[in-house]
């Protein structure tokens, strides 16, 4: 099983909409888990896997409809680099470091470590921020978890799980997460603000099987805030388990 | 006996002439009154026309035009940009009265230096037309960007701030027009020191083209800045090219006469008028010496009034003469007053006034060297107003001849 938030980093941008911890999936139920076991299934890390997809971003806000590709490559959750290969944000490249983001672009001539107020900024003027792939991945260490429902998305019966944050300084202090009965895998996310408003919503659409495992193939993220904006994110190819070169995971290869 | 405006005048002047120091002493009230109310109204001539050239200078041209919607922008302007801009900038620039347009893109752009997150404003602009020509503001050793590279200038504030010179580079970070991020590696042309304080806090200014690529704005800018010929009058080439603007289907943008932009202008007639209401309480005070000297005069002359009085000079006559006396008083005064003010307000002028450490952080749109500026009607307004004021207040004891009896008058007793 994957960790829901684990593959959204994993795959980098590949992101939110591999929201989903969905290898694996067994036969498994959610029948007689509480809503801590629940969420540690969630969390299972998948250290020490790689994965390597092929997608695309679409975009569709008042501006109109902007598709922009790219590639991700990912080790674990604590790895990954994101090269956008086309549209505007072509040669622009994010290196996530566990929890340090650089992002290089094509005309600056070296990678900028993006903190601060600059982790909420979009990535590629998505409803996906920075701050979306950062932090902490172990969801199990930040929130505590209560079960609250259930509720399918796109046809898979799903447990709701309402996870509140341990302590201060998390960007979103309550999440609702809706878990796969069947993989424990993750299909739709909720993410509010202190005051709990609703900030954005994550929804998985399809899945796809790879190397005996499932992945989410077709997501779609809203952003409140944005306004009319929705991004749909778009796997169109992806290798589990691959070996990737650990050197690709670097601020040099940020720069090729 | 009748005294013609002659022997009048003759008398107010022999009158005056007799007790000096307290004429001196009215004169010298009137004349400081008269030269801080001529200083003043020169400082605010002075204000509004440094507030007028730095508007257009620095942030509308003669004309503006903009997103309608632009005061909501907050820091998103590039939300409200103009694009695409090139056939609006050929319709704009075939009418009349219009010399050149200048496309702009202001935004905001960070560089991340040591870990820690430093703000600026960027403007991408053109630096041959922009009516800003910041070629005047390039300190020693610096040069203006070539466009489409990716060179910069930086103001004192942001070179003061990360430490740059000429030849150095810094990685901009902005957001792009859809909420995307991009950054770009910029070599330090040049510092520049714009005379607002405005442009003295951390700013970059680069090419409009190579904004558009940093923002992703092809073809695109936040606001044109439109030069005027000569003589064209503002107001009435803003709303031409609003016709413009509602022919090409630009129905958002909004085309505005310089001092329509700015709330700043609007208060400097405001502050014209509570300057003019400063320089009358100063006149009515300085005006209260001379009510003071005239009634003096005419109490310790009662019985010389009593005398002329007896001779058959009439109330009019007699009360005319003190009118006399300090039209004379008060001419004398204002005369003076008026030329030391105007003295003065020419050579601040040329020296200035500098108050940059006043207005460090205050952004009010006027530059820190303030010079005055002395026009025409200042020195006959301020003298004419200071001897009508001058007269009205003397009517105060003059009238107190109006009950005049001339055996009180001769026995002293007025």
């Amino acid at each position: 099983m994957r960790r829901f938030h684990g593959t959204a980093r994993a795959a980098g941008l590949a992101l939110a909409m591999l929201v989903t911890g969905l290898a694996g999936a067994g036969a498994q139920t959610a029948a007689g888990l509480s809503a801590e076991e629940l969420l540690a299934r969630l969390d299972r890390n998948e250290a020490g896997t790689w994965s390597h997809f092929v997608g695309t971003i679409t975009v569709e806000d008042r501006f109109g409809r902007k598709v922009t590709a790219f590639e991700s490559f990912s080790q674990g959750t604590d790895r990954s680099l994101v090269a956008f290969t086309s549209g505007e944000e072509k040669g622009q490249k994010i290196l996530r470091l566990r929890d340090t983001l650089y992002v290089s672009y094509p005309e600056a001539d070296k990678p900028v470590k993006i903190q601060g107020a600059a982790l909420k900024d979009s990535v590629a003027g998505s409803d996906f921020s920075y701050e979306d792939m950062a932090g902490d991945p172990s969801y199990s260490a930040r929130y505590t978890a209560k079960i609250v429902g259930d509720e399918a998305v796109a046809g898979e019966p799903c447990v709701v799980l309402e996870l509140r944050a341990r302590g201060p300084g998390l960007a979103y202090p309550l999440l609702k997460v809706w878990v796969a009965l069947g993989d424990f895998s993750g299909r739709k996310m909720e993410k509010y603000s202190q005051n709990e408003r609703l900030l954005k919503t994550q929804t998985v659409l399809e899945v796809l099987h790879s190397a005996g495992r499932t992945v989410p193939s077709k997501a779609v993220m809203t952003d409140t805030m944005r306004g009319k904006s929705q991004t749909l994110f778009d796997i169109t190819k992806a290798e589990l388990d691959v070996r990737i070169p650990a050197s690709k995971f670097s601020l040099e290869e940020l720069t090729w | 006996m009748k005294a013609s405006t002659r022997d009048l005048w003759t008398m107010a002047l022999r009158n005056v002439a007799r007790r000096p120091r307290r004429s001196a002493l009215a004169m010298i009230a009137v004349g400081l009154a008269a030269l801080t109310m001529t200083v003043m109204l020169s400082l605010v001539s002075g204000l509004k026309a440094d507030l007028a050239a730095n508007i257009q200078r620095y942030t509308t041209g003669q004309v503006l035009i903009e997103d309608g919607q632009m005061f909501k922008a907050g820091a998103d302007t590039l939300a409200f940009s103009i694009a695409p801009l090139a056939p609006l900038e050929a319709a704009l620039k075939a009418r009349p009265g219009v010399a050149a347009i200048s496309a702009r893109i202001t935004t905001g752009a960070s560089v991340f230096d040591n870990g820690d997150a430093v703000f600026f404003s960027l403007m991408g602009l053109d630096f041959s037309s922009d009516p800003m020509r910041l070629r005047d503001f390039l300190l020693p050793g610096g040069s203006l960007p070539a466009p489409g590279e990716r060179e910069a200038l930086v103001s004192t504030g942001l070179a003061e701030k990360l430490g740059l010179k000429a030849g150095d580079t810094l990685t901009a970070v902005t957001q792009t027009l859809r909420g995307s991020s991009n950054g770009m590696t910029l070599r330090v042309t040049g510092v520049v020191r714009p005379g607002l304080a405005t442009y003295q806090i951390p700013w970059l200014f680069t090419s409009l083209a190579t904004a558009q690529r940093l923002v992703k704005l092809t073809d695109g800018a936040t606001s044109l800045l439109v030069s005027s010929v000569p003589g064209a009058p503002p107001r009435a080439l803003a709303a031409d090219l609003q016709k413009v603007l509602a022919d090409q289907g630009r129905t958002a943008l909004t085309s505005r006469a310089w001092f329509e932009t700015s709330t700043t202008w609007g208060l400097m007639d405001l502050v014209g008028l509570i300057y003019g209401c400063v320089g009358l309480v100063f006149f009515a005070l300085a005006s209260t010496v001379i009510v003071n000297t005239m009634l003096m005069v005419v109490l310790e002359r009662s019985k010389e009034i009593g005398m002329l009085a007896a001779l058959g000079m009439g109330q009019n006559a007699i009360r005319r003469l003190f009118l006399a006396e300090s039209a004379v008083l008060s001419g004398a005064g204002a005369a003076v007053g008026t030329l030391a003010g105007c003295g003065i307000s020419l050579v601040l002028g040329v020296t200035g006034l500098d108050f940059t450490e006043a207005m460090k952080g205050v952004d009010m749109g006027i530059s820190s060297m303030l010079r005055p500026v002395l026009e025409v009607q200042t020195a006959p307004v301020v003298f004419v107003l200071a001897v009508a004021v001058a007269l009205v207040f003397t009517l105060v004891p003059v009238n107190r001849l109006k009950k005049l009896q001339i055996v009180e008058a001769l026995r002293g007793e007025l």
